[in-house]
């Protein structure tokens, strides 16, 4: 049991409430896995046997951030901030709702149609030098990945994620962690400590757009370029493990419990552990190899869970980006709650909860097509790390826990 | 040769998988609702026909506790919904539709209240205080 909380707070639907989506027809999901299944034997069978996309050059020279967007970055943050903390304190804050909708959901299409724009936009970058230490290059991406951890928790699992105290609070820690790390830092620290900045970063690898739109790029030769570090990892199974779990938190099952704050944080985490220690555990399951080589497999092959994660991610929260989001915008027109509306009343489009077919049709095509872009991406990496003799049944175990991934995340669709 | 054992081996392994799916044993199927859906006309005296009264969820919260809890009600869009409440306790009932609704449930009464969602989708009507998921409104167009 937990405390009674503020008005308008949802237990539910993560921190901003409102409808969820109807589950997709057991018909649409069975053809979904068909075609997963399919095509993953495909590919193992019948693809390529030397490796196509290894190749890329790993470090692409960075090229330098794009004032106008610094400013754009500085504009939209002080709009989002001053609408958290000069706001309403209820569900109606802009400011809130801009983060749990066009921050965290908003972030994974603007990185896969535009590149990583986050690094020029963010405003943490605009405001801190160049750093007074080197980073330590052994933190890797933890930092990041418990940065997500926080995130998703806030959202997913804290004891009244619609309170906007507690998500100011949990903003003013991450400001002050961006601006102190940066200092310290410089840049290297949003490369592997901004939670935001990295899942942006990682999206952007298979965005078509490259180098802030100078190049275009093969999205599985882009994959290959994600900077390998430790916590690289952690950081996949804390996104994929979260909206696994959001999905999963709505069952009748789990709704009809009683669940402890502590429970459900636990049970967060238990599903971000699952999703990783299987793919450690999938990765490292190949003969032919030394101690340190499986060490490191399983960092090598993490860029093929992201369009696993990308897919998904766009299955689950296609309707909340596009029709809470449209709410979102018309909030953060009025970031003081004064009753302004200078784009006329707030009135969303429903388009896609009304159109439900369609609706299913599109989150089955969402993840099989990443399920088919990270078979083909873990595929070609394999033929490139594993010994010629075992190069088919060194990727069995990986391109298995890619079915399980995607059976699991059509079985949520369809069962929640 | 090596090549088609491994292909056999691996279809036998993920039909294994896909049966036994980890995720797929607690949560029970949607269609199955906990609560009852009636097609009972509400108590309330207006003279409508049977066929035309909607779904009625009867709602009880007794010692900190509510039924029914988590399950799912088959509703339509456009169609009647009526809340039958009954509570021991002061209660804030929230129905998480666009505009959402809140209905106060004051201790040892019990409030009769209708409301129609028209966007497809699922709505949680919860036990504010309880911080409880009384039903999922599973809305079909």
């Amino acid at each position: 049991m937990t405390l009674p909380s503020g008005v308008g707070a949802g237990f539910a639907a993560h921190g901003v409430g409102g409808a969820t989506d109807l589950p997709i027809p057991f018909i649409y999901a069975m053809v979904g896995a068909s075609w997963a299944l399919t095509i993953s034997f495909a590919v193992l069978a019948l693809a390529w046997k030397t490796p196509r996309f290894a190749d890329e050059p790993a470090v692409d020279a960075v090229p330098a951030r794009r004032p106008w967007l610094a400013v754009v970055g500085l504009v939209l943050t002080a709009w989002g901030l001053t609408a958290l903390y000069g706001g309403p304190s209820d569900a109606s804050n802009g400011g809130l709702q801009a983060l749990y909708i066009l921050v965290w959901v908003g972030l994974v299409p603007l990185a896969l149609l535009a590149g990583h724009v986050w690094r020029d936009l963010s405003p943490w970058r605009t405001l801190t030098g160049q750093g007074l230490w080197t980073y330590p290059e052994r933190l890797g991406y933890w930092p990041a990945a418990a940065g997500l951890f926080a995130f998703v928790w806030l959202e997913l699992a804290s004891p009244d994620p619609g309170d906007v105290g507690a998500v100011r609070i949990w903003v003013a820690l991450y400001v002050v962690a961006m601006l102190a790390g940066g200092i310290a830092f410089g840049p290297r620290w949003f490369d592997r400590a901004d939670p935001f900045d990295v899942y942006s970063a990682l999206v952007a690898r298979m965005s078509p757009i490259a180098r802030g739109g100078r190049r275009s790029r093969n999205p599985l030769r882009g994959l290959t370029t994600i900077p390998v570090a430790p916590g690289l990892v952690a950081v996949i199974a804390v996104l994929l493990g979260s909206t696994a779990y959001d999905s999963f938190a709505a069952s009748p099952f789990w709704q009809g419990k009683d669940i402890s704050d502590v429970e459900a944080a636990a049970a967060l985490l238990g599903f971000c552990l699952v999703v990783g220690v299987l793919f450690v555990a999938a990765a490292m399951a190949t003969g032919g190899v030394g101690r340190e080589e499986r060490r490191a497999l399983p960092g090598l092959l993490a860029h093929s869970l992201v369009p696993i994660v990308v897919g998904y991610v766009f299955a689950h929260y296609l309707t909340y980006l596009v029709e809470k989001g449209q709410s979102a915008l018309f909030a953060l027109l009025d970031p003081l709650g004064r009753g302004w509306t200078p784009l006329g009343s707030a009135d969303p489009s429903y388009f896609l909860s009304e159109h439900t077919s369609t609706l299913a049709a599109l989150k089955v095509t969402f993840v099989v097509a990443g399920h088919v872009v990270a078979v083909i991406a873990a595929h070609d990496k394999a033929l490139a790390l594993l010994p010629r003799a075992h190069r088919l049944s060194g990727q069995l175990a990986m391109l298995v826990l890619m079915v399980v991934y995607t059976f699991t995340g059509l079985y949520l669709l369809f069962s929640v | 040769m090596k090549l088609a054992i491994t292909l056999a081996a691996s279809v036998l392994l993920v039909a294994g998988c896909g049966a036994s799916d980890p995720e797929s044993g607690p949560a029970p199927q949607p269609s199955t609702p906990s609560a009852a859906t009636s097609s009972e006309p509400s108590p309330d005296p207006a003279p409508e026909p049977a066929a035309d009264a909607g779904a009625v969820v009867d709602i009880s919260i007794r010692g900190g506790e509510v039924t029914p809890k988590g399950g799912r009600v088959e509703v339509e869009a456009g169609q009647e919904i009526t809340l039958r409440i009954t509570s021991d306790a002061d209660e804030e009932i929230h129905v998480h539709s666009d505009p959402e609704h809140t209905y106060e449930v004051t201790a040892g009464e019990s409030v009769t209240e209708s409301f129609t969602i028209d966007t497809p989708g699922q709505v949680a009507v919860e036990a504010h205080h309880l911080d409880a998921t009384i039903v999922q409104l599973v809305v079909r167009p």
